[in-house]
């Protein structure tokens, strides 16, 4: 016990200590002031928010074109210059003196918009921020200030990613999702905290916005690139290429982003290099007609895949429709598990042959009830069982071995792209369901080799749809997403809608990257954080460019990401 | 109240003014208006036995403004004047160290007594008229410095300035040379009747026959001030109230020769000052924009009196 006199063991304060820092050097100076803080007596500046005027301009003749907008990150220096603020832009408003619409339009002699008059009324544009966060750490409305643009060591300690002096916050490494470019032109590396990404504090990485417009896919594969590159892990990738060529091609250099100035300077900046893929290995499911070939688009060597009984049993399930699996079904399967489990059953052809002569015994027999289920189930139970190989050609073989993907020889950094978009709905669930659950085990198993697996799928809501609809494989999902962080297995998903996929996958993601998104999803539970401001910005979002809202930072960002490292599967063209 | 016609008063006079056209064609630059605020903040009790006297105290803030017009837009033409301190029958207080005090806080220290008043100088009454008095004298006081360091500034140029009401309280009469001042209200007929009611009647765009007028009471010995005048109306009164959009402006006696020249020139950009307007303001049909702004600027730099009243008594 502490007595009076001896040196007290003090709190771990949060608190920055003025001296720490010198303010200046999280502005930049050049651009000069841009504006002073203000309240007034009916809007008040909060902790959470506050709101400046912009001022004439003042900068250096040689400072760069000023153009605040929407998602700009501002400085406010208080006055005595003990602290600054910064803050995210999410509203500007024009005000005028103009007391009526009707007082302008008098004022154009009754209605000529032609007439100029000789003082042009007054206008202030008042811009409202989300406050970020401060040098002094301290929650509290923010004073009278000057306000500046940040420099690159300020956007940096506003989004968190450093502390006071510059030196890192991240427990992880740090992983650049994209460059920040602000109003004075100033451009930031952005970087998500990689224990945060793949574990252990959080996990998963969310992509939405409208197909085409924005660059989902592109954005998760520069994304994977930047994590393998920058991560301290061992951690290797699965890549579902569910639609056309998308993914079939990362092992190929983009001649895109080669050409590009501003991806080549951003790929040098955020020490990603702008190369392919390496270590991708292909598989599709095998080609019916062709004992060697696979059913892919890919044109390039790619590994072929076919599952036998032993395989799938566990997800026979998901072929099923969800009326269709009822408490019946799942006794008459329950008994079909059975008989595989006692060796009686070792391929899919035996599977069928073994349930018609049951059937048939018990026709024989005039029993309707075959262990106790009705006859009519098992009728019915076997008439979807065969029709499966014949529908999932290639990918379910009814005698024989089946040819596994090679799981347990993935190891740091590598890549499998498993192509499933020639397959049925129902057959891409049965793929993705096996391979999360095999990778489930992989990473459950004691002394793995790796430290996270990134599996990456577009497309998401159709594997795990918002709603009340429960399936085996979103109910795996979900549980994925809540222990995933531990056990190292990561889902980086897209899609379209982030409303359309099941809220709590959603949640339990760390990482959400917005592209171009439309105005009836922007209505939903989602964006209620987002003002009015910001959803119209997302609505008009330029490909390139994403809103990335992540767990540590305190309000989401606009970054731009380069062309990815790998070529497009649509641009591919065989030599 | 003398006054001299310069034009004849048997017709009013249009001004030649296409809106179209003419709408951004005023000559003017510069814009002056002041403000003042007084507040009883308490009183000193003073024991002359055998008379009690009760002392006003009144805080109080004068300020004036010009602003320029540089490219359609407004900017502070120099720093504006303000000046805030406290109104007092200095003589009376007792203890004068109270005073000190308070200049010791930056307030400048004005004494009523040297007010004009018309009551016996001891009554409590008699000593808050005299100090509301003051602030008025105190207010153009400033207005006038300001104006006059204004008008040594060779950087105006052959510039007008636009000043908020009468020119009848500036003396310097080479600053008045190059001010237009602009009456918003009237409390004086300058004409009998019948030459009043066709100035009340006038539509818009017409403006009065130009005079010259002196106070009668002016004291010569201060030098006599004499100004050219005339009406003008803004706007179209339509049957409404009779002064609707109507101004009395004044300029220097210097251009009494060329009265029809100048009030001609001035009237045309004064229909032009009109815009934008202020509806649905009060008095919105008289406001020249500038000095609305002028006006603006000033309450932001002098505080309400809610804030006066808060940090007095609070």
């Amino acid at each position: 016990m502490a007595t009076i006199g001896e040196p007290q063991t003090t709190l771990d304060t949060p608190t920055h200590l003025p001296g720490q820092w010198q303010s200046d050097s999280f502005l930049n100076a050049n651009a000069g002031t841009i504006g002073r803080t203000v309240s007034t007596k009916s809007e008040a500046n909060t902790s959470s928010r506050f709101s400046f005027w912009i001022g004439k301009t003042q900068q250096a003749p040689t400072a760069p074109d000023i153009g605040l907008e929407i998602g700009n990150i501002i400085a406010a220096q208080s006055d005595d210059k003990l602290d600054v603020t910064f803050g995210t832009i999410v509203e500007m408003r024009s005000y005028t003196d103009v007391e009526s619409f009707i007082a302008d339009y008098l004022s154009h002699n009754f209605g000529d918009a032609t007439i100029q008059v000789p003082t042009d009324v007054s206008e202030v544009v008042v811009v409202t921020c989300n406050v970020m966060r401060n040098l002094s750490l301290r929650t509290k409305p923010i004073g009278r200030s000057q306000v500046f643009f940040p420099s690159p060591l300020g956007i940096r300690y506003a989004y968190g990613i450093v502390d006071c002096t510059g030196a890192p916050q991240f427990a992880g490494a740090e992983i650049p999702i994209g460059m920040f470019e602000n109003g004075d032109g100033t451009v930031a590396s952005v970087a998500v905290d990689e224990h945060f990404v793949i574990g252990p504090e959080g996990a998963h990485v969310n992509v939405s916005g409208i197909s085409g417009l924005a660059s989902k896919t592109s954005a998760a594969q520069f994304f994977i690139k930047s994590l393998l590159t920058h991560t301290k892990k061992n951690a290797a990738v699965i890549m579902f290429n569910v639609k056309s060529r998308d993914l079939l091609y990362i092992d190929q250099p983009n001649g895109r982003a080669l050409a590009d100035p501003w991806s080549v300077a951003a790929y040098s900046t955020l020490g990603v290099p702008l190369e392919p893929f390496k270590n991708a290995r292909f598989f599709a499911p095998a080609d019916p007609n062709d004992p060697k070939g696979t059913q892919s688009l890919r044109t390039l060597p790619t590994e072929r895949f076919q599952w036998d009984l032993s395989l799938i049993r566990g997800d026979i399930q998901t072929l099923f429709d969800a009326e269709d699996w009822d408490d019946k079904t799942e006794g008459v399967w329950y008994r079909i598990s059975e008989q595989i489990d006692t060796g009686g059953i070792v391929s899919y052809a035996n599977m069928l042959a073994w349930i018609d002569k049951m059937i048939n015994q018990a026709s024989k027999n005039n029993t309707t009830t075959i262990f106790g289920q009705h006859i009519m189930t098992w009728n019915k139970v076997t008439a979807r069982l065969r029709m499966f190989p014949k529908r999932y050609k290639g990918l379910i073989t009814p005698a024989g071995m089946g040819v596994d993907i090679p799981w347990k020889e993935l190891k740091a950094n590598s890549i499998y792209v498993i192509d499933i978009q020639m397959l049925a709905d129902r057959a891409k669930k049965l793929v993705f369901g096996r391979a999360v659950r095999e990778l489930s085990d992989l990473m459950e198993t004691e002394g793995k080799a790796l430290d996270a697996i990134v599996v990456f799928v577009d497309e998401l809501n159709k594997f795990a749809p918002g709603g009340n609809v429960r399936t085996p494989l979103k109910s795996r999902l979900v549980d994925i997403t809540a222990r995933g962080r531990s056990m190292g297995l990561v889902l980086v998903g897209a899609e379209q809608f982030a409303s359309s996929v099941e809220k709590e996958i959603i949640e339990n993601c760390t990482t959400h990257l917005f592209g171009r998104t439309e105005a009836n999803e922007l209505r939903a539970a989602n964006y209620g954080s987002l003002t009015d401001e910001v959803k119209t910005k997302l609505m008009m979002l330029p490909q390139g460019s994403l809103l990335a809202k992540f767990a540590k930072f305190p309000q989401p960002i606009f970054v731009r990401f380069p062309y990815p490292p790998c070529l497009p599967g649509d641009q591919f063209k065989k030599a | 109240m003398q006054v001299v016609l310069l034009e004849s008063a048997n017709s009013v006079y249009d001004v030649p003014y296409d809106c179209r056209k003419d709408s951004n064609c005023s000559e003017f630059r510069f814009f002056e208006d002041g403000r003042q605020r007084t507040l009883q903040i308490g009183y000193i009790r003073a024991d002359y036995k055998p008379n009690l006297v009760l002392i006003p105290v009144h805080f109080f803030v004068v300020a004036a403004v010009i602003l320029e017009r540089q490219d359609r837009h407004l900017k502070l033409w120099k720093e504006p004047r303000v000046d805030q301190g406290i109104f007092i029958a200095r003589s009376l207080v007792p203890d004068q160290s109270v005073l000190d005090e308070f200049a010791q806080s930056g307030l400048s220290i004005v004494d009523t007594e040297t007010a004009t008043g018309t009551g016996a100088p001891m009554d409590y009454y008699e000593m808050r008229r005299r100090a509301l008095n003051r602030a008025k004298t105190h207010r153009l006081a400033l207005e006038q410095q300001l104006i006059t360091e204004w008008r040594g500034d060779p950087g105006i140029g052959d510039g007008f300035l636009v000043v908020d009401g009468t020119l009848m309280n500036i003396r310097d009469e080479r600053s008045v040379e190059r001010c237009v001042g602009v009456s918003r209200s009237f409390g004086n007929r300058y004409f009998d009747i019948p030459q009043h009611n066709r100035i009340m009647q006038m539509s818009e765009r017409q403006r009065s026959w130009a005079f010259r007028f002196h106070d009668e009471q002016d004291d010569l010995r201060e030098g006599a001030r004499e100004r050219m005048s005339w009406y003008l109306r803004l706007r179209e009164r339509c049957h409404g109230d009779p002064e609707f959009g109507l101004l009395r402006i004044e300029i220097a006696k210097k251009y009494v020769n060329e009265a029809q020249v100048y009030a001609e020139r001035f009237s045309r950009s004064l229909l032009s000052e009109r815009f934008p307007t202020a509806y649905p303001t009060p008095r919105w049909d008289k406001h020249l924009y500038p000095l609305g702004v002028c006006d603006s600027y000033l309450s932001s730099v002098v505080p309400s009196m809610s804030t006066i009243t808060a940090s007095m008594r609070g």
